[in-house]
C-alpha cells in the first residue's frame, strides 16, 4: 500500500521541509532563561524538606507533659499549611546520639497562618528516651530542625460521615485538639463526640480547652473524659472506653466515622472492643503513637550489619525493639519519619536475615517484599541482619 | 572526599535506570542520584491502608518481538532479565462520549479492532483498515531504525518504508482525512490521543501511527505490582552489577568545563567527579537551573527549549473503594471519558479548574489485576490532564479544597457516565495534582509529558537532530523530555539508548 497525503513529491518536500522547520523554530526562538516552575515553588511552598523552628512558649500542660509552641526562626517566614490531624518529625540530638520522633500538631491551620506558629505537645514518662529529654532540655529559644508536616490521619470530605466519633488515649489527645477546634471553627456539617481515655484528673490535657469548646458548641460537640485510675473525679467516666460506654454516647453507629489515636496497647484493645460494631474499614481511622506491639516479646540479643559502600558497622539489636531504634542507638541516624509503618520514610534493603512484623503495619510495597526492602520502624529482628540504609535528606542538606 | 564514576545518571526514574542498567551492565563504574527516596520517577506506587495505588501507569503495549520499536516488555523481560511479572489487561479502552451518546468497548487484536469500528459506523471498514494499515507500516519502520540505529540508511528506508517518509511531516488528521476516515470512526480511533497530550490536529502521525498500532496489535500488559515492580527490578540489577544508587541526594549542580561536564555538587555539597552524565533530569532544569556556571551554556540550548511547548500535568484522584468491581458494575479496564472526541476543543480544556467538558482517562485496575487490593474492594484512578497554569492561582491555604472540588467533578462524571455510585464506598482517597507530580519527581513545574511531539519536534526529527544538538560533549539525556518523547516505552529505551551512546563515546 502506497499512501501519500499531499502528492508524492509534496510529502518528500515537506519530510525535508519539517527538519528545516526545526531549525529556523529554533533560531526564532529566545534565549532567554525559564523561570523556575510555579508548581515546583507551590511544591516547596507546601512540603519543604525541612524546617527550622525555634521554640518560642513552653507551657506546662500536666505533671507529665508540655506543650512547645514553634515559629519560624526567620522573622516573618511562613510555616507550611497542614491538615489538621497531622505530625512533625522533630529532630535532636539527646545525649549525643541524633534522633527524631513524630508528633502531633496539636495547634490548629489556623493558628499557623501568617506568621503563626505550631504546637506540639510532648509527654514522657522514665521509659521513654526522646520524650524525658526533650521535657528537660527544650527551653524557649531552642531551635529544632524539623520535617514539614506529614500524616494522613485527618478529615477527608471525601469518606467522612457527618459525626465523627474521636477516641484518645494518653497525648493521643492532640491531633484531635486540632481536628475539633479547627473544624468547629467552620461552618462545617461535622459535630464530634470525643472519649478520651486518661489515667488520672491531673494527666488531662486541654481540659480547660476542651471543656470551653463544648460550652460554645454544645450541638456539635460532645466530650467525655474516661478517667481509669482509682479515683475518677465527678463528671468522669470511670474505667476503660468499652463498647457499652461508646454505645451510651453514640446512638448510631453505623452512620459515624470512628477516628483513635493512643498509645499502641490501647489501639489493640479498642481493637477488640469494636469488632461487635462491624465497622467497615472506611469507618474507622487510626494514627498509633509509638511502635508497633509484638505479640510476644522474647529477650534474644542479635546483630546488625550496615553496609555503606566499603564501610560494614555491626551493632546490637534487641528481639523486643524495632531494627529503627537499633540504628539509632548506635548512632546512624537514619531516616524516619511515622514510625508505625505507615510513611515508607526509612525504606531499606535488607541483604541478609529474617525480621518479623506485626500484623497490619507493614505498610510495605509489594514490589519492596519481592525485591528485599523492608521498613525498620516496624520491623523486629529474628536472626542477625545484614543491611545498607539510605542517607538521611534531614542530613543531607547541610547543616 | 572527592569520588569519581566513569558514569553519573543524574534522576532514577525509567530512563535514568535504564540508562544506570546498561551502563553498569557493560562494566562501568556507575552513580545513580536520586533525589526522592524511591526508585523510578512516575513509575512507583504508594500505600494507604489496604491498598498499593499505581502512580502513573494505564499500560505498556506487548509487542511480542524485542526486535520493534516498542517492544519494551520484551527488552525488560528477555534482554535485561528483569524479574517482573506482567498481568495482561483484556481490552483496548470503553469509549463513552457523554454528549455524542457512544458507549463502545474497543478490543485489541487489529481484525476485531476495526469490526468494532465498522458495527458502530457502517461503512468505515476499507479507509479504517488501511489507516490501520499504514499504522503498521509506520512501525515496522521503526523497527528498522533501531535495528539500524547506528547507521541509517535512508535511500533503504525510503525504498522499503516510503509511507513513513511521506507522512513524516503530517498530522494524525491529515492522514486521516487523506484516507476518508469518517468523523464517528474518528471518534473511536482517537482516544489514546491523551497518552501523547497533543491534539490530533497537530500531533505527528508517526508517533501516534507507532502508539496505536503497538497497543491494538499486541494488546498491554501493566506490572502485578504496580509499576515500582519495574523500578525495584531495575535496581536489583544495577545493585547487581556494581552500580551505585544513592537516595534522597539531590543534585544542586553540574559542573562543567570547557564544554565538558566534570561532575555534579549535591544539595549537601558534596563533589562527585564522572567521565559522562546521563541526565534523567529535563534540558529545561539542565540548562536553565543545574549547569555551572550558567554562562557555560550555549544560547543555542535555551533556544531549543524555549521554540518547544512544554506538555501537560495531570490531575489523578486515586480511589480504594470497598466495593468489589463486580458490584460497583465496573466490567472494563480502562475508560475513556469525554463529552465528544474533538481532540483539539479537548485540549482546550484541559486544565480549568472547573472541570467543565474535559476528557478523564481512568482505570479500574483489578479488572487486569484482580488480586491488587483484597476481595470485595476496588482500585480506581481517575485521571485528566491539567495545565499547570491552571494552579498557578491556588494558594497553599485553599490547595486541598481545591484538589477536593476537582476530584469531586472527577467523580461526578465517572458515575454519571459509567452509570454507577462510588463516592459511598471511598475508604482511601488521595489526590494528586500538578505540585504533587512536581513535589516527588522534581519535574518541571510538574508536567507528566515532555515536549509536545508536533511532526517538527516528533521522534524523527528529533532523532536525526540529536548529534547537531548535543550541547556538552559528555552529557545525554533519557526520560519524556528526551528524544524519544515521553511515556514508559519511550523513557526505558531512551535510557538504554543514551546508554548506549555514552558507552561508544568512552569506549564501551
Amino acid at each position: 500500500m502506497v499512501v501519500t497525503v499531499k502528492g508524492k513529491t509534496r510529502d518528500l518536500l515537506r519530510f525535508i521541509f519539517h527538519l528545516r522547520k526545526r531549525n529556523r523554530l529554533f533560531k526564532k526562538a529566545p534565549a532567554a532563561k525559564v523561570s523556575p516552575g510555579p508548581m515546583n515553588i507551590l511544591a516547596q511552598e507546601l512540603h519543604p524538606l525541612f524546617l527550622e523552628l525555634k521554640v518560642t512558649q513552653v507551657r506546662q500542660e500536666t505533671p507529665l507533659s508540655k506543650t512547645f509552641r514553634l515559629a519560624a526562626t526567620e522573622e516573618g517566614k511562613k510555616l507550611p499549611c497542614f491538615r489538621a490531624g497531622q505530625y512533625l518529625v522533630v529532630e535532636d540530638r539527646v545525649e549525643g546520639t541524633p534522633v527524631s520522633r513524630p508528633f502531633s500538631l496539636s495547634s490548629t491551620p489556623d493558628e499557623a497562618a501568617d506568621g503563626g506558629y505550631y504546637d506540639i505537645t510532648v509527654k514522657g514518662d522514665e521509659s521513654g528516651f526522646f520524650a524525658p529529654w526533650a521535657l528537660s532540655t527544650w527551653k524557649t529559644g531552642k531551635i529544632l530542625r524539623c520535617t514539614g508536616p506529614a500524616g494522613n490521619f485527618y478529615i477527608e470530605p471525601l469518606r467522612e460521615a457527618d459525626h465523627l466519633v474521636c477516641l484518645a488515649g494518653g497525648s493521643g489527645i492532640t491531633p484531635f485538639r486540632s481536628i475539633i477546634k479547627d473544624s468547629l471553627s467552620r461552618n462545617e456539617a461535622y459535630r464530634f463526640t470525643l472519649l478520651y481515655g486518661i489515667p488520672s484528673e491531673e494527666e488531662m490535657i486541654f481540659r480547660q480547652e476542651l471543656q470551653e469548646l463544648r460550652r460554645l458548641n454544645p450541638d456539635r460537640f460532645t466530650f467525655v473524659p474516661v478517667c481509669s485510675g482509682e479515683q475518677a473525679p465527678e463528671g468522669m467516666e470511670k474505667g476503660f472506653i468499652t463498647a457499652d460506654l461508646i454505645r451510651r454516647y453514640v446512638s448510631d453507629i453505623g452512620g459515624v466515622s470512628f477516628f483513635f489515636c493512643g498509645p499502641p496497647a490501647m489501639g489493640k484493645h479498642l481493637e477488640e472492643e469494636l469488632k461487635v460494631f462491624h465497622l467497615a474499614p472506611r469507618r474507622s481511622r487510626r494514627e498509633h503513637y509509638g511502635n508497633p506491639p509484638l505479640e510476644s516479646q522474647g529477650e534474644a540479643e542479635y546483630s546488625v550489619t550496615v553496609i555503606s559502600g566499603e564501610d560494614r558497622k555491626t551493632m546490637a539489636a534487641r528481639e523486643d525493639e524495632t531494627v529503627l531504634i537499633a540504628l539509632e542507638r548506635a548512632g546512624l541516624n537514619p531516616p524516619a519519619m511515622c514510625r508505625s509503618g505507615e510513611c515508607g520514610w526509612c525504606r531499606s534493603r535488607l541483604l541478609e536475615g529474617e525480621i518479623r512484623v506485626p500484623d497490619g503495619v507493614s505498610g510495605l510495597r509489594r514490589g519492596d517484599e519481592k525485591f528485599g526492602w523492608f521498613h525498620p520502624c516496624s520491623s523486629y529482628p529474628r536472626s542477625d541482619l545484614v543491611m545498607e540504609v539510605p542517607e538521611n535528606p534531614l542530613k543531607n542538606t547541610g547543616e | 572526599m572527592n569520588e569519581s564514576y566513569d558514569i553519573i545518571v543524574l534522576g532514577s526514574g525509567l530512563g535514568g535506570l535504564a540508562a544506570a542498567f546498561e551502563a553498569s551492565r557493560a562494566g562501568k563504574k556507575v552513580l545513580l542520584l536520586e533525589q526522592h527516596n524511591l526508585p523510578g520517577g512516575f513509575a512507583t506506587s504508594f500505600v494507604r491502608g489496604r491498598f498499593e495505588f499505581e502512580p502513573s501507569l494505564h499500560e505498556m503495549p506487548n509487542i511480542p518481538s524485542i526486535e520493534e520499536a516498542s517492544g519494551v516488555v520484551r527488552y525488560l523481560l528477555d534482554d535485561a532479565g528483569l524479574n517482573i511479572d506482567f498481568e495482561t489487561i483484556p481490552d483496548a479502552y470503553r469509549v463513552i462520549l457523554t454528549r455524542g451518546g457512544v458507549d463502545v468497548r474497543m478490543p485489541f487484536g487489529v481484525g476485531a479492532f476495526i469490526n468494532t469500528i465498522e458495527k458502530q459506523v457502517p461503512g468505515s471498514r476499507e479507509p479504517v483498515t488501511a489507516y490501520m494499515e499504514l499504522c503498521r507500516d509506520i512501525q515496522e519502520a521503526f523497527g528498522y531504525l533501531s535495528r539500524n540505529e547506528k547507521k541509517v540508511d535512508y535511500r533503504e528506508l525510503m525504498r522499503r518504508h516510503g509511507n513513513f517518509i511521506r507522512t513524516g511531516a503530517a498530522t494524525a488528521d491529515e492522514v486521516a482525512d487523506r484516507l476518508k476516515v469518517p468523523p464517528a470512526a474518528r471518534d473511536l480511533l482517537y482516544p489514546y490521543w491523551c497518552y501523547l497530550g497533543v491534539p490530533t490536529n497537530r500531533l505527528s502521525f508517526t508517533i501516534w501511527a507507532a502508539l496505536l498500532n503497538s497497543y491494538i496489535s499486541g494488546g498491554a500488559v501493566i506490572p502485578r505490582h504496580r509499576s515500582h515492580e519495574i523500578s525495584s527490578a531495575f535496581v536489583e540489577k544495577i545493585l547487581e552489577h556494581g552500580g551505585r544508587l544513592r537516595f534522597n541526594t539531590q543534585v544542586a549542580r553540574i559542573n562543567t568545563r570547557s564544554g565538558r561536564v566534570v561532575g555534579v555538587t549535591t544539595a549537601a555539597g558534596e563533589e562527585i567527579h564522572c567521565g559522562a552524565l546521563i541526565s534523567n533530569a529535563s534540558p529545561t532544569l539542565v540548562f536553565n537551573s543545574l549547569i555551572h556556571p550558567s554562562t557555560e551554556v550555549p544560547p543555542a540550548a535555551r533556544k531549543n527549549i524555549n521554540a518547544r511547548k512544554h506538555g501537560f500535568s495531570l490531575v489523578v484522584v486515586y480511589l480504594g473503594l470497598d466495593a468489589g468491581p463486580e458490584e460497583l458494575g465496573l466490567q472494563d479496564y480502562s475508560y475513556f471519558i469525554a463529552p465528544h472526541m474533538d481532540t483539539r476543543a479537548l485540549y482546550e480544556n484541559i486544565g480549568n479548574l472547573e472541570c467543565r467538558d474535559i476528557m478523564q482517562a481512568s482505570v479500574c485496575l483489578n479488572v487486569a489485576n484482580p488480586a491488587c487490593s483484597p476481595p470485595g474492594t476496588t482500585i480506581l484512578a481517575l485521571t485528566a490532564g491539567f495545565r499547570s497554569e491552571a494552579w498557578a492561582a491556588v494558594r497553599p491555604s485553599n490547595y486541598v479544597k481545591t484538589k477536593e472540588q476537582v476530584a469531586r467533578k472527577l467523580i461526578d462524571q465517572f458515575e454519571k457516565a459509567v452509570g454507577t455510585s462510588i463516592l459511598p464506598h471511598i475508604e482511601e482517597v488521595e489526590v494528586a495534582a500538578p505540585a504533587t507530580f512536581a513535589r516527588y519527581t522534581g519535574a518541571y513545574d510538574g508536567i507528566v509529558y515532555g515536549y509536545e511531539p508536533e511532526p517538527w519536534d516528533s521522534i524523527v526529527p528529533r532523532a536525526m537532530a540529536e548529534e547537531k544538538e548535543h550541547y556538552f560533549e559528555n552529557l545525554r539525556f533519557c526520560g519524556g523530555f528526551s528524544y524519544r518523547c515521553h511515556g514508559y516505552g519511550s523513557s526505558i529505551l531512551s535510557g538504554k539508548s543514551a546508554a548506549e551512546k555514552t558507552l561508544a563515546r568512552t569506549g564501551g
